[in-house]
């Protein structure tokens, strides 16, 4: 029963349960065919370095995915990112800079700043998100640039790159937390009771006011949220790549934006899962991953992004005409 | 021979009409005519299938028997571009007019004229058939005025000139001056009586009596979806049409209502909102229901939605239990133990595409458990007690709320409001769109949560309801509460009457 | 006896402060406000040194302001109907890298012209169908085609680098941006000659047909406008495509000033096209507003960006504050919208 639930997302029909399931099938079938296509696909240094590539971004998508349901969207993740990472590789290399534990608190704090930002600016002044969010993208990116002019900033080894790239039992730092943030994000909109008032607000806002659910504080929290998430993501990518620049993660809302549809979530609505999520991010990874190693450059992937992100909600979206 | 040819083009007849939809017969063989010039009154309690008639008229519903005649011809309608086009247009309550764009453009919207040669709007010509439409009308607006900025009246003055401009015959205008004050109300009828004398039909809806009484020819009144009759305006009388209109016999589809009455629950003083309500103020003791009777744009609504916290307020106190209490939100009225059922169930009360259960805990999620997570077994024992309770018919706890008929969906509404402990209940036209079973289930529980000490006020325009129901009706008019009767000296004229004062 | 007029009349005294936000934020126009901004930057930047008003500067400015401009007019298009489309600075650099291979492979001048045009009518037409037929959300659909775009400008530059003729040469193209009128004195460049004509022209299509009323009632009301005959999916659709086709024209003058065409051309430019288009007047929420407003944000948006490099220079403020700015100014721009959209709710409150 509860996997049912944190899977139908409690405001799904049936559909959405087998929906996942395909997505989980079609992800199998992807691995099997890519591994029959490549050798090198099936090895374990490719998949630790693709699920640790993914978990970067696959954390993201998670705390967006919440966004979503809500109906709002989050475009300011990238430019998170890329502030943060130079924030900690500037703060890093200071003669009498802080400790590095301070650092990492620094920068979740800053990604709380952010996401506090995007939230007032939603939820008091009631402005439309998709803009909003662009907006505070661009304040975020060009902060980046001015605390770095334009450099790239290198961070030797640390913490911080032990976040990027230390282990645990074998376990690459980052998968841990991809996987624990997903544990959590399951829970939370499975069973808590925050997550049922996010879907509640996606279903139907009006009704879930009437109902004494606090609308500002709930889509402030989510985006709140988005914002820590988004800080922790550039943490991981500044210890994964060992260096703090403002380019970093440019294109990313994209790629984040596609797994969370892909997903089953659909952009308000009250529908969606985190599960769902889970598998678009695999997935997306997978297909990334495995196109490369068959040969496809970046500049490929790219057009396939773009490709499959209106291929996919095209698809949910005439699904969605039929049922009626 | 002659007078069947005569007879035969009548501008519109609607005979034998029937539509049904899913548990409800909306209409039950209508019959409806209209002769050119005439102005024809519509009349009927909320639920007597007026708008269904106009909506089948309009294009937007199919019927599902009965032929309408078009001066003679039978018509079959498919969509409202097909109503249009047989010179039929509907006038809305909630008007349909484009803000942004100028009063000529509303007016000629789809067929701006051209300039010969380069294409463009002709704007000169556009303003100066504009000001012809509206001169025979005999009003003056400028028709380069941007809509946005008209009041109710005059944008309700656009619509009749779109109407006009496209050579209506047949004209229906649903509710026309519920948002009008006396003075564009006369100007309305100044408007109409210059249509009729251009051989237009109008079929003009109505609840106030007295502007039946001043504007029509004719009056029909539907009662549960069937025709109870149709008379000369001239030879009828308001006591006759009220009857016709309410004259139900069913006395057993009440409850008793015996309840003992104890001290009062809330008391309102002085609530003011500022050029919309003034000076409300009423209490409600505990077993008590005090309905709230008046007509559409007495600020009944205004009043209800400030009390509970959804819209603003100049001034004015709640007292609760005889403290004074601020209730700035829904959540802080939840929390004082007053819940609200809204107007519209599916855009105020539901979230249809969740579960049964979910939309009867969504006002009491943090009670669910007592931690961060829900307790899952615990909101399925709440949700099925209610479930039992107020009887609402289901296939499981998990189906989605859209599924269900209108009546249940209403249920689930009171079930949420019982699941969060309230006492205080304001029903803003509980029995709406429901059937009968449902009607009678709802009202037995009122009855037991009043046996429990609860305290209800309740919006209602159907008149028998709140007759049976209220121990106290308030009338609303105009934005303040001018009369107020006792269940025992109340009668369905006294209160049509105070309304339409 | 109480109208409901009463509820809208309010008092009668109206105070100074209440007039200016009259003008100025619950106004018909952004206009008056926004000319009073212009001038106060020009002042600002003005006193902060004596290069600004040098003709130089001018020229500088100028330069700079034709790609935003010509895309602010497609995007406003868009908005006005109550869309989005953020694909405009990804078909710009596909545009661009088109230029550049259809040159290589020695295609003449005209032809370039046409071929681009083609492209921007093509993605305007893609994301006009996915909208309007398949009835996906605008920012979803144009966020993928900016991906699907980008991708394959940067996929056909590859081939390009590979073969190292981003550069144009063709005289004739050139010339589509680099003449100067009068030829001798070479006081005004053409392509400012360019955005003058197109924003006249497509004032007059917005002001003058019917078609450009049309724009105005679906936005203002979709579904009245729709009830009146009006087709809403071919307007709709319209509008994304003279939004494709403004980015493949700003592309191709791009080229043309740089003689370079590159992939990453009109990269990040949505959020200035976007900054403009909103701060311009042209209402988010559809069916208001007007090109002039536009023109003289975008003016506005350049004037910043060259104040900006010369405040590096004076005051030492890091240009790179530049994005920061951009991003504030749009935040800014849609809170006076919001803003202007409540005071208009807040008027028309009714008794019920």
């Amino acid at each position: 029963m509860a996997k049912d639930q944190a899977v139908s997302g409690e405001g799904g029909r049936k559909h959405t349960l087998s929906s996942t399931a395909i997505l989980f099938i079609f992800l199998v079938v992807m691995v099997a065919a890519f591994s029959a296509l490549s050798r090198d696909f099936y090895s374990i240094y490719n998949i630790t370095s693709m699920l640790t590539n993914i978990a970067f971004s696959g954390i993201v998508a998670g705390t967006l995915t919440l966004v979503m349901i809500m109906g709002g969207l989050d475009i300011s993740i990238g430019g998170n990112i890329a502030f943060t990472s130079c924030l900690v590789a500037y703060l890093y290399n200071l003669e009498k800079g802080p400790a590095t534990g301070i650092i990492i608190l620094i920068a979740l704090l800053l990604g709380a700043t952010i996401g506090s930002f995007n939230g007032f600016l939603i939820t008091k002044l009631d402005l439309n998100p998709i803009i909003t969010t662009l907006g505070t993208m661009a304040i975020t990116r060009g902060m980046g640039y001015v605390l770095t002019k334009s450099r790239s900033i290198l961070i030797l080894e640390n913490v911080v790159g032990f976040i990027g790239r230390g282990t645990i039992a074998k376990i690459p730092f980052p998968l841990l937390l991809f996987i624990l943030s997903y544990v959590v994000l399951t829970i939370l909109m499975g069973r808590a009771k925050f997550g049922r008032k996010i879907y509640c607000i996606g279903a139907n806002q009006e009704a879930a006011k009437l109902s004494g659910i606090s609308i500002q504080k709930i889509k402030f929290l989510t985006y709140l949220i988005s914002g820590i998430a988004a800080s922790l993501s550039g943490l991981i990518l500044t210890g994964q790549s060992a260096v703090g620049m403002p380019q970093h993660a440019t294109g990313v809302e994209l790629d984040v934006i596609t797994a969370v549809l892909l997903g089953g979530t659909s952009l308000g609505g009250g529908k969606g899962s985190v599960l769902g999520t889970l598998a678009g991010v695999l997935i997306l990874g997978v297909l990334y991953n495995g196109f490369t190693m068959i040969g496809f450059r970046y500049v490929h992937i790219r057009v396939f992004q773009g490709i499959i992100l209106i291929l996919v909600v095209s698809l949910y979206e005439v699904r969605e005409k039929k049922s009626y | 021979m002659l007078l069947e040819f005569v007879m035969a083009d009548r501008l519109l007849e609607m005979r034998s009409i029937s539509k049904r939809f899913p548990g409800v017969l909306a209409l039950d063989g209508v019959s409806f005519d209209l002769e050119e010039g005439e102005v024809h009154g519509l009349l009927g309690e909320n639920g007597a299938g007026k708008s269904t008639l106009i909506k089948i008229l309009a294009g937007d519903y199919s019927k599902d028997e009965g032929n309408i005649f078009i001066s003679g011809r039978q018509v079959d309608f498919h969509s409202p571009s097909d109503s249009q086009a047989m010179g039929i247009s509907v006038i809305y309550q909630e008007l349909n007019t484009l803000d942004a764009l100028s009063v000529a453009e509303n007016i000629f919207v789809g067929n701006l004229p051209k300039k010969a040669g380069l294409g463009t709007v002709d704007w000169r010509t556009l303003n100066r058939n504009a000001r012809t439409v509206l001169d025979r009308m005999l009003v003056h607006i400028n028709p380069k005025k941007i809509v946005g900025d008209l009041t109710v009246h005059e944008k309700q003055i656009i619509e009749i000139a779109k109407a006009i401009y496209k050579d209506a015959k047949i004209l229906v205008m649903d509710e026309p001056t519920a948002a009008l004050g006396e003075k564009d109300t006369v100007s309305l009828f100044n408007i109409i009586r210059s249509l009729k004398l251009q051989g237009v039909g109008v079929i003009y809806i109505s609840h106030r009596l007295n502007e039946i009484f001043e504007i029509t020819d004719r009056v029909t009144v539907l009662r549960d979806g069937r025709l109870t009759g149709t008379e000369k305006t001239g030879e009828t009388e308001k006591g006759k049409l009220i009857t016709m209109m309410v004259g139900r016999e069913l006395k057993d589809m009440y409850p008793k209502r015996e309840v003992p009455i104890g001290k009062t629950l809330i008391e309102v003083k002085g609530l003011n909102i500022k050029g919309i309500v003034e000076d409300i103020s009423f209490q409600v003791r505990s077993g008590e229901i005090v309905g709230l009777f008046g007509l559409l744009g007495s600020g009944r609504q205004n009043i209800v939605r400030a009390l509970y916290g959804i819209d603003e307020c100049e001034s004015g106190e709640i007292h609760i239990d005889s403290k004074p209490v601020m209730v700035d939100t829904p959540a802080t009225a939840l929390k004082r133990k007053m819940g609200f059922m809204p107007i519209d169930r599916k855009l105020e009360g539901l979230a249809l595409t969740m579960t049964v259960s979910n939309n009867i805990t969504m006002a009491n999620i943090d009670n669910l458990g007592s931690g961060t997570l829900i307790d899952r077994e615990f909101e399925r024992k709440n949700a099925q007690k209610w479930v039992t309770d107020v009887k609402i018919k289901t296939p499981s706890l998990e189906t989605d709320v859209n599924s269900l008929s209108g009546g249940n969906q209403q249920k689930i509404v009171l079930a949420k409001l019982l699941e969060t402990g309230s006492r205080i209940f304001i029903m803003n036209e509980p029995t709406r769109g429901i059937d009968v079973g449902a009607k009678v289930d709802i009202y037995q529980m009122m009855e037991k949560l009043c046996e429990n000490g609860a305290a209800i006020i309740m919006i209602s325009s159907e008149l028998p309801e709140i007759l049976a129901m209220a121990d106290r009706i308030l009338i609303v008019s105009k934005g303040k509460i001018t009369a107020e009767f006792g269940r025992e000296e109340a009668t369905q004229e006294k209160l049509l009457h105070a309304a339409t004062i | 006896m109480s109208d409901t007029t009463v509820a809208m009349e309010g008092e009668k005294r109206v105070s100074f402060k209440e007039k200016l936000a009259e003008i100025f934020v619950y106004g018909k126009s952004m206009v008056p406000a926004l000319l009073v901004l212009l001038f106060i930057l020009v002042v600002l930047f003005g006193a902060s040194t004596p290069y600004f008003f040098t003709y130089t500067n001018f020229k500088a400015i100028i330069s700079n302001i034709p790609i935003i401009a010509i895309m602010a007019v497609g995007m406003s298009f868009v908005i006005l109907i109550g869309g989005l489309d953020i694909s405009v600075g990804s078909v710009l650099g596909f545009t661009a890298v088109n230029v550049a291979l259809f040159h290589h492979m020695g295609f003449p001048a005209w032809a370039i012209v046409l071929v681009c045009l083609g492209i921007g009518a093509l993605f305007g037409s893609f994301n006009g169908i996915i909208v309007t037929k398949v009835g996906v959300n605008p920012v979803i659909t144009t966020l993928g085609t900016m991906a699907l775009a980008r991708g394959m400008a940067s996929w056909f530059a590859l081939d390009i680098e590979s073969l190292k003729l981003g550069r144009i040469f063709d005289e004739n193209f050139l010339l589509i941006a680099r003449r100067y009128f009068p030829k001798e004195a070479q006081l005004i460049p053409i392509t400012l000659i360019y955005v003058i004509v197109l924003y006249i022209v497509m004032s007059l299509v917005l002001k003058y047909t019917r078609y450009g009323r049309s724009v105005y009632a679906v936005g203002s009301n979709e579904y009245a406008a729709r009830l009146s005959g009006i087709d809403t999916s071919r307007i709709k659709f319209s509008a994304y495509v003279i939004s494709g086709i403004m980015a493949s024209l700003a592309g191709m003058i791009l080229v043309a000033q740089l003689s370079l065409g590159r992939d990453d051309a009109g990269l990040g430019s949505e959020l200035e096209v976007i900054t403009a288009v909103v701060l311009g007047g042209v209402s988010l929420a559809g069916g208001k507003g007007n090109l002039l407003g536009v023109i003289i944000s975008v003016l506005i948006l350049g004037v910043i960006r060259n104040g900006m490099v010369h405040l590096q220079e004076t005051i030492g403020i890091s240009y790179y504050w530049r994005e920061v700015v951009k991003g504030a100014i749009l935040i800014l721009a849609i809170s006076i919208d919001a803003a202007r959209l409540i005071a208009v709710k807040k008027r028309q409150v009714v008794r019920q």
